[in-house]
């Protein structure tokens, strides 16, 4: 009789496990009990559209070369996606077309290189580099012992 | 405030050549934007010098008052010897030619200085050290003349040298708190720095333009090409995406989408204006998991077939039930429709035969599709969005007029527009909503744009494969927009062809 009450005990166990299990997969925003097609509920204004029309803007820079290079645009693993003809000292836009899955692009332009965020189909290069505090230095002189000059009244 | 003098010279030499130069002469900083990281995108070099616009610093006042700031030049004791501070501004190299002055403005900001210096040098395109062309001791005592240090001094160095250098500022200083300030630097001579290599010096004429097109040919993806200089790739360099299909539109299929499975790789080329000149698209049948004779082509969105020039397609169509204009676009159409193939038993090779085509293991047919390379010239360059032009569809088991096309697109003028709401079809046509679905909103066509999809096998439903199909589409495309890539917990291997 106690094998009996003990087996039953774990059986109810062993059930409200598996009731729990589907319970949280089922409230588990990540996972899909869909196992058709017919089972999934498609808002009737979805457009199935899977890439968009990306604008990237380029504020021109107040630079002394005025030379027509090239922009690149790579993916984040480094694969290239496109180049643009652009001037430094124009404002510049480049559009086109990115998967919606791809959130960060990688813009070139020459050595000047950049991971451009796109959110809401835009993004924005900037040449320039934001002050930092790194570009502070006059506040925390370096020493290089090779630039060392010894002091000589004169 | 100054502004820079651009100046432009193309020089044209002998045979089809054009070398082009850009100089800037004379080459000037102000430091009126105030921003050091201009100054370096200018390359300018700094070493223990900022821009600052304190007031105490100035040489200039409002807002030119910007200026090029040392760090306090109080000299440092290093293993019980003393040494000078330094700091240090480079100008960016610099073609001179003999003619003219190095002119600039200079000062210490405060008089508790002891002993401090300022001196200037050549530096060759080498990075070699070259002479010191100048050299200035701030005196500190009243009763001397020149003896304020704060008060302003305007130098002005007659050029002498010829040749790439750039000019070296170096503050010497002990004791005290002093700052060197430096402002209003002209330097007679042609900008020959690059700020997109890393500010490497650049010899004069080093744009050559082989094709004459605008671009220079190192910034050039096809040097000797007239009518492009670069490119787009879709989906990336060297990548196909695909577009899959299921084929019994208007009837409902088995969602397994593996009906016709194309992959696609596009490279357009463009002008220096970034307009479209030509494109070239490339398709290779991955699969055809239905019995249906289906052929395949694509419209161009937007685009008349009076702006194509011509479409060459490798290996050809045979054209038995297309009729095709001159320039190689569908005839009868209002936008450019472009027919890949009309059978695809016609690109295949089977290694097994069976009705299906690489779908099914065991008894399904199994072999390889041609790769089918379509080239279409346009008449004028266009500004079209790169891969919004691009509307691929299947015509199903030989009838012209009966389109499987993306939710969003098609059809095109040759489409039976009867055969549309009927059957399992709800498309809107020309109301507000998608073409191509059924009265849930399910499609017949799927594309995939990152990379090549690696479809369901004969049967399997997508969404007992790829375990955020669903999630996606139900959230309205907000949730796992990359549910077709291969990432943990996102597919069933097993049931992937």
């Amino acid at each position: 009789m106690r094998k009996l009450i003990y087996l039953s005990f774990a059986i109810g166990i062993g059930l409200s496990s598996c009731s729990k299990d589907k319970s949280s997969d089922s409230l588990d925003p990540t996972k899909s009990t869909a196992t058709s097609m017919h089972d999934v509920k498609i808002p009737a204004n979805f457009d199935w559209k899977t890439t968009h029309t990306v604008t990237i803007t380029v504020p021109s820079a107040p630079v002394y070369s005025d030379e027509i290079r090239q922009m690149k645009v790579k993916s984040m693993d480094g694969k290239l996606l496109s180049t643009h003809s652009v001037r430094m000292t124009e404002d510049a836009t480049i559009s086109f077309n990115l998967p919606k899955s791809m959130q960060t692009v990688i813009v070139e332009y020459g050595s000047i290189i950049r991971e451009v965020r796109v959110a809401n189909g835009n993004g924005v290069f900037s040449y320039v580099d934001e002050p930092d505090a790194t570009t502070n230095d006059s506040e925390e002189p370096q020493f290089d012992e090779k630039e060392l000059e010894p002091f000589i009244e004169e | 405030m100054k502004k820079l003098t651009i100046l432009f010279s193309a020089i044209l030499l002998a045979g089809s050549v054009n070398v082009m130069a850009t100089n800037v002469n004379p080459v000037t900083e102000n430091f009126n934007h105030g921003n050091e990281c201009i100054s370096r995108l200018n390359c300018w070099k700094f070493w223990c010098v900022d821009v600052k616009s304190w007031c105490s610093y100035s040489i200039n006042t409002g807002s030119e008052r910007p200026a090029a700031v040392t760090s306090k030049l109080r000299g440092i004791r290093w293993c019980g010897k003393a040494y000078y501070s330094k700091a240090k501004l480079y100008s960016p190299w610099t073609n001179f030619n003999g003619t003219g002055n190095v002119s600039f403005k200079h000062k210490l900001d405060d008089n508790s200085g002891r002993y401090n210096k300022l001196k200037a040098y050549l530096i060759d395109a080498q990075g070699n050290h070259g002479p010191k062309i100048f050299e200035y001791v701030y005196n500190h005592n009243y009763n001397s003349p020149n003896g304020n240090p704060t008060t302003v001094q305007t130098e002005s160095i007659p050029v002498t040298w010829t040749g790439v250098y750039r000019i070296k500022w170096v503050w010497l200083g002990y004791g005290g708190d002093s700052r060197g300030v430096m402002d209003d630097i002209v330097i007679d001579g042609d900008y020959s720095a690059n700020p997109c290599k890393r500010c490497k010096p650049i010899i004069p004429q080093a744009c050559v333009d082989t094709d004459g097109d605008g671009c220079c040919d190192d910034e050039d993806d096809y040097p000797n090409d007239p009518t492009k200089c670069n490119t787009e790739f879709i989906p990336g360099e060297d990548t196909y995406n695909t577009v899959a299909y299921e084929d019994l539109w208007p009837g409902a299929g088995d969602y397994d989408f593996n009906d016709k499975v194309i992959d696609r790789y596009s490279v357009y080329g463009k002008n220096a204006n970034n307009e479209i000149t030509d494109v070239e698209y490339k398709f290779v049948l991955k699969a055809a998991g239905a019995g249906f004779h289906n052929g395949f082509g694509f419209a161009l969105n937007g685009i008349a077939p009076s702006d194509v020039a011509s479409v060459t397609i490798s290996p050809a169509n045979p054209e038995n039930y297309t009729v095709i204009s001159s320039n190689g676009v569908e005839a009868g159409q209002t936008e450019a429709v472009i027919i890949v193939w009309e059978d695809w038993n016609d690109i295949v090779t089977r290694t097994k035969n069976g009705l299906y085509f690489n779908t099914k293991y065991g008894n399904g047919g199994e072999g390889y599709s041609d790769t089918v390379v379509v080239n279409v010239v346009f008449s004028t360059p266009q500004t079209f969005t790169i891969d919004e032009e691009f509307d691929p569809f299947l015509i199903k088991n030989g009838l012209r007029d009966s389109e499987i096309h993306l939710p969003w697109k098609g059809p095109t003028d040759l489409a039976d527009l009867t055969k549309f709401n009927t059957s399992s079809d709800a498309s809107a046509l020309n109301a507000f909503g998608n073409n191509y679905v059924d009265i849930n909103n399910k499609p017949w066509a799927i594309y995939t744009p990152l990379e090549s999809f690696e479809y369901p096998q004969e049967s399997k439903d997508i969404n007992t494969v790829y375990f955020k199909f669903a999630l996606w589409a139900s959230s309205n495309g907000v949730s796992f927009p990359d549910w077709y890539i291969d990432m943990p917990g996102y597919r069933d291997a097993s049931r992937i062809y």
